[in-house]
């Protein structure tokens, strides 16, 4: 196990995300928001502040600027290989903490919703 | 990019570059901000969403010096930073700002008591605009969501009806969803004791249009909404609870709704509201006439599609119904429609206005606030540019000493903010108390959202009252300073002109808040005094209408009426009962078309007169006078010839300068014979006197009407008697709205009376702060002036001159503000004019008073630091 810590939200998120194809920081936010439904809404700060622990920790890297639109340059991020490594770990620390409350009947099997006593 | 997001950007590289800029990369802040720029513009129109965002990321531009700081501070230590030295950290900071207000604890409990109710009134305030101006109802992408009206040739707006909707509907690519409702009291039997509950009557795609979700069950379907359509109803969560006792097994129950049998289909999310407030059911589509092309009886309610504005829908609206205008020539000719932004439909003007006017006082209030806070500053920096300028003789840096300033000024808001947040919490509860409040009607807590604005506003409000002593305490020179002799810690002609200007904008401010609330007392008064022209006293009334089938015939709905008219006259302790349709205050009521006998109007052309329909000893019994010819008789009944009794206001518009009595009024209908004509009386209290045209309940037998019970005693007692009396007819009836007279007429004028009380509340309260800076600046002027009022005592200038010199002075800043601010109320009163009854706008008794009050209350505040000036004893002050 790489790490015995859980991931925060905002640095999970941001993992998922990048897995999915390099992003500049506006791009994460929606992305994060358009995928957990609302639930995690990040703001520029919470997000500056996880990319730059994640750049320390080399889970993440800068792969160069997009100038497109004519806006402003933007850093874009992409996901190291310690990266996946961490965000799987996080993953599958998550599935056996659900296991769990399957199991102490907590929640139905299929996790969603709480079981009727 | 526009104006305020490129401001709101560089606030924000500001803040960044302040709290962590240092311990970035170059450009990270710049990217930062960029990103926060782009989130600000996603909340377009969005205050709440704006100022959450921005709460937000200060917190999270917070935490991240935080985190910044620690890892520093462990790289360079090798060790963790650990919690104590966090805390410390952050503590010294607040320490030496405390230590620094605890040396003058008077001013500085004045100051944080001064900015609180500043920031209070305005948090409790903005808490209210948020909930009614910016976010009316709690919808899922509420700004999408467009009433739509048809458009009758006169540009007037019109209901729709079904044929028009359907085409509509499915014609229209600007809204992506359309639905049509219609708000009734319902009567609900069949499940005991009889009641009235609110309904809507919609169709499948309003539940689209709002995006509502089932708890359980479903919602209607296409099909059930439509003539012939199996009849379904949803519940509300509320209801469902509160009369099934949340029974899972509800679902394909029967009930009646208006003697109609309908099956219970699903129960809607507990938080879904619709357009009505505390709607109980909604029921599939069905309306007293025909589904057609003719009828228009329904509210329309649109989501716009994405990329369209109300603008483009109107567009297309107007060209489908241009199209159906040719297909159907005789219904359709010159018809459109329209499409309003429901926020600013369900708001309306009036109380708009309110919130406004509100908002307006308010941040007065705040800026008075603000300005005394900012005095009180700058005469503490005046008095301590001596330690300033020795400090930085001695090292401090600009930076550290603005730092300082800042600090210091920053615990100063953050004390007042707290007390803010106090008195804000109070003052909503006052605001928001039960039978009083126009707003009650909204959901309205003090949210996170509010105490994020709070903090806001004191860290502005700090920051604006510390920048300008701050500037011209970390600007000082050393060597400059130190040169003059620091006598008494002497100030500027600028620092000194500044203040004045201050006064001056309080002063103004002060009288624009008089004036406003002038006005609205007035109006009030105004209010209390209109005569309605019938006895309001002791009054207790109730609406019903009648819905079931054997009503439909006008013979039982006459023996009906009869007989309750004669159970309610039969109630101990009363002295009388009537029947009618069209009560005052009701809201309820017919208007038609009338002309005189003989004219040559078009039915388009004729005025149009309000019907009541009324029982016998109708006017006896409200005590309207009877000027000539005679009241209803029983004999006046159906087989008998149509009879009608004239106010004055219609006599004189059908048969103007002649006695009305015996001559003939037309109506589509038929024509009526005047037998009587009585005086005017009022249905509400600011409108224009309607022209009125009684008939006889038993020759026009309403289905929707009032009943009225004139009591011995207090109303509110005999409200279980009139339900037992009603009852004791059909006790299938509902009857709702049981309330006094008089308790409708105050709700006529809540908007008023409301205002009036809150605009006198921020009025009495700048009064006083402005008082409380006059007062400050005039004694610290004469603290300061000490030596030069000794040269002029010791030359013989006499103790009155002084005395006429200072309070001269204090008069001229108040004349200079108070005609300012006579300027500033007079666009005020335009705002207000929607409100204001009775009084002209620019009523000449509260432009005058307001400024004598001010004049005369600042005269009290100068009177006592000149009072001290001429007590200054010549020698002490040249000894110095």
């Amino acid at each position: 196990m790489a790490d015995p810590h859980p991931l925060s939200v905002p640095v999970y998120q941001i993992l998922l995300s990048l897995a999915t194809g390099d992003a500049h920081g506006y791009a994460l936010i929606r992305d994060i928001r358009e995928r957990t439904a609302g639930e995690v809404d990040l703001t520029a700060s919470t997000l500056y502040g996880a990319l730059q622990r994640m750049l320390e920790e080399a889970w993440i890297v800068e792969t160069g600027e997009d100038a497109t639109s004519g806006g402003p340059r933007r850093r874009v991020y992409a996901i190291t290989d310690a990266g996946r490594n961490v965000a799987a770990d996080e993953a599958r620390r998550l599935h056996r903490a659900a296991r769990q409350a399957v199991e102490v009947r907590l929640l139905d099997a299929d996790g969603l919703r709480p079981r009727m006593p | 990019m526009s104006e305020t997001r490129s401001g709101v950007v560089r606030l924000y590289r500001i803040a960044a570059r302040l709290l962590v800029g240092t311990r970035l990369r170059a450009g990270d802040t710049y990217e930062m901000a960029g990103v926060f720029g782009a989130l600000w513009s996603e909340r377009r129109g969005r205050m709440a969403a704006r100022s959450r965002l921005v709460s937000r990321e200060i917190a999270g531009l917070w935490r991240m010096r935080v985190r910044l700081r620690r890892e520093a501070h462990r790289r360079a230590r090798g060790d963790d930073w650990n919690r104590r030295d966090r805390m410390g950290e952050t503590w010294r900071d607040f320490e030496v700002g405390l230590r620094v207000l605890l040396r003058s604890p008077v001013a500085s409990l004045a100051a944080i008591v001064t900015l609180g109710l500043g920031i209070g009134g305005t948090t409790a305030v903005f808490t209210v605009a948020d909930g009614v101006l910016f976010n009316p109802m709690s919808f899922p992408d509420a700004d999408e969501l467009v009433v739509v009206f048809e458009q009758a040739e006169d540009g007037g707006y019109d209901l729709f009806s079904h044929d028009d909707f359907r085409d509509v509907q499915s014609e229209s690519r600007t809204l992506e969803a359309m639905g049509l409702f219609r708000m009734l009291s319902v009567a609900v039997t069949g499940l005991g004791e009889p009641e009235r509950i609110r309904g809507e009557f919609v169709t499948a795609s309003y539940f689209d249009v709002l995006q509502g979700r089932t708890a359980i069950g479903r919602t209607i379907r296409p099909g059930e909404d439509v003539e012939g359509g199996d009849r379904t109803v949803v519940l509300s969560h509320g209801y469902w609870v509160r009369r099934f006792a949340a029974d899972p097994e509800i679902l394909s129950q029967v009930v009646n709704f208006n003697n109609v049998p309908h099956t219970i289909v699903g129960v809607m999310e507990p938080g879904f509201r619709s357009y009505w407030d505390d709607t109980d059911a909604w029921i599939s589509l069905q309306t007293r006439g025909p589904l057609d092309r003719l009828n228009s009886d329904f509210f329309g309610i649109g989501r716009l599609a994405e990329g369209a504005d109300v603008a483009t829908a109107d567009g297309e609206l107007d060209q489908i119904m241009a199209r159906l205008a040719e297909a159907h020539p005789d219904v359709n000719a010159g018809r459109s429609a329209i499409p309003i932004d429901l926020g600013d439909w369900v708001v309306g003007p009036q109380r708009r206005t309110l919130v406004l006017a509100l908002l307006g006082a308010v941040g007065m209030v705040l800026l008075i606030a603000t300005a005394n806070v900012a005095n009180l500053q700058l005469g503490r920096a005046s008095q301590r540019t001596r330690e300033m300028a020795i400090r930085s003789a001695l090292g401090g840096g600009r930076r550290r000493l603005l730092w300082q300033l800042l600090v210091e000024n920053l615990t100063l808001a953050a004390l007042g903010g707290a007390f803010g947040v106090g008195f804000a919490w109070l003052a909503l509860r006052l605001l928001l108390s039960a039978g009083f409040s126009p707003f009650s009607r909204f959901d309205i807590t003090l949210s996170g959202e509010a105490l994020g604005f709070a903090t806001l506003l004191t860290l502005g409000t700090g920051t604006l009252a510390g920048i300008v002593p701050a500037m011209r305490g970390s600007t000082t020179t050393p060597a400059g300073q130190l040169r003059e002799d620091g006598r008494s810690g002497s100030e500027g002609r600028s620092a000194s002109r500044f203040r004045s200007t201050l006064i001056v904008a309080q002063m103004a401010m002060a009288v624009t808040l008089l004036i406003g609330a002038g006005l609205l007392l007035r109006t009030t008064a105004a209010l209390r005094g209109v005569d309605v022209g019938f006895d309001t006293a002791n009054l207790l009334t109730g609406e019903t209408r009648l819905t079931a089938e054997t009503y439909t015939d006008e013979e039982n709905r006459r023996v009906y009426l009869e007989q309750v008219v004669e159970r309610l006259r039969a109630i101990p302790g009363t002295r009388g009962a009537t029947l009618v349709h069209g009560m005052p205050f009701s809201g309820d009521g017919t208007f038609i078309p009338i002309r005189a006998e003989g004219s040559e109007l078009s039915w388009e052309e004729a005025p149009v007169a309000f019907v009541p329909m009324v029982a016998t000893g109708y006017f006896d019994f409200m005590d309207i006078p009877i000027v000539s010819g005679r009241a209803f008789e029983r004999t006046d009944g159906p087989g008998a010839e149509m009879v009608a009794v004239v106010s004055r206001t219609a006599a004189d518009r059908f048969y103007p300068g002649t006695d009305p009595v015996g001559r003939m009024l037309e109506t589509p209908e038929g024509s009526a014979r005047i037998v009587g004509l009585v005086a005017d009386t009022r249905g509400t209290l600011t409108s224009e006197i309607q022209p009125t045209v009684y008939v006889h309940y038993l020759q026009s037998p309403p289905t929707l009407f009032s009943v009225l019970l004139r009591t011995e005693g207090v109303p509110g007692s005999y409200q279980r008697s009139l339900h037992e009396a009603f009852w004791s007819v059909d006790s299938n009836q509902p009857l709702w709205e049981v309330m006094s007279l008089e308790a409708r007429m105050s709700g006529y004028s809540t908007n008023q009376r409301f205002l009036s009380a809150l605009l006198g509340g921020f009025a009495a309260l700048a009064l006083l702060l402005a008082a409380v800076g006059m007062y400050g600046v005039m004694a610290h002027g004469v603290g300061r002036r000490r030596h030069e009022l000794g040269i002029r005592l010791a030359l013989g200038a006499g103790r009155a001159r002084v005395l006429k010199m200072v309070l001269r002075q204090g008069l001229s800043m108040t004349v200079l503000g108070a005609g300012l601010g006579l300027l500033a109320a007079a666009g005020l009163a335009r705002i207000l004019a929607s409100v204001v009854y009775g009084v002209g706008v620019f009523d000449p008794v509260s432009f005058t008073v307001a400024p004598l009050v001010l004049v005369g209350v600042a005269l009290l505040a100068t009177y006592i630091p000149a009072r001290r000036a001429t007590r200054v004893n010549p020698v002490d002050a040249l000894r110095g």
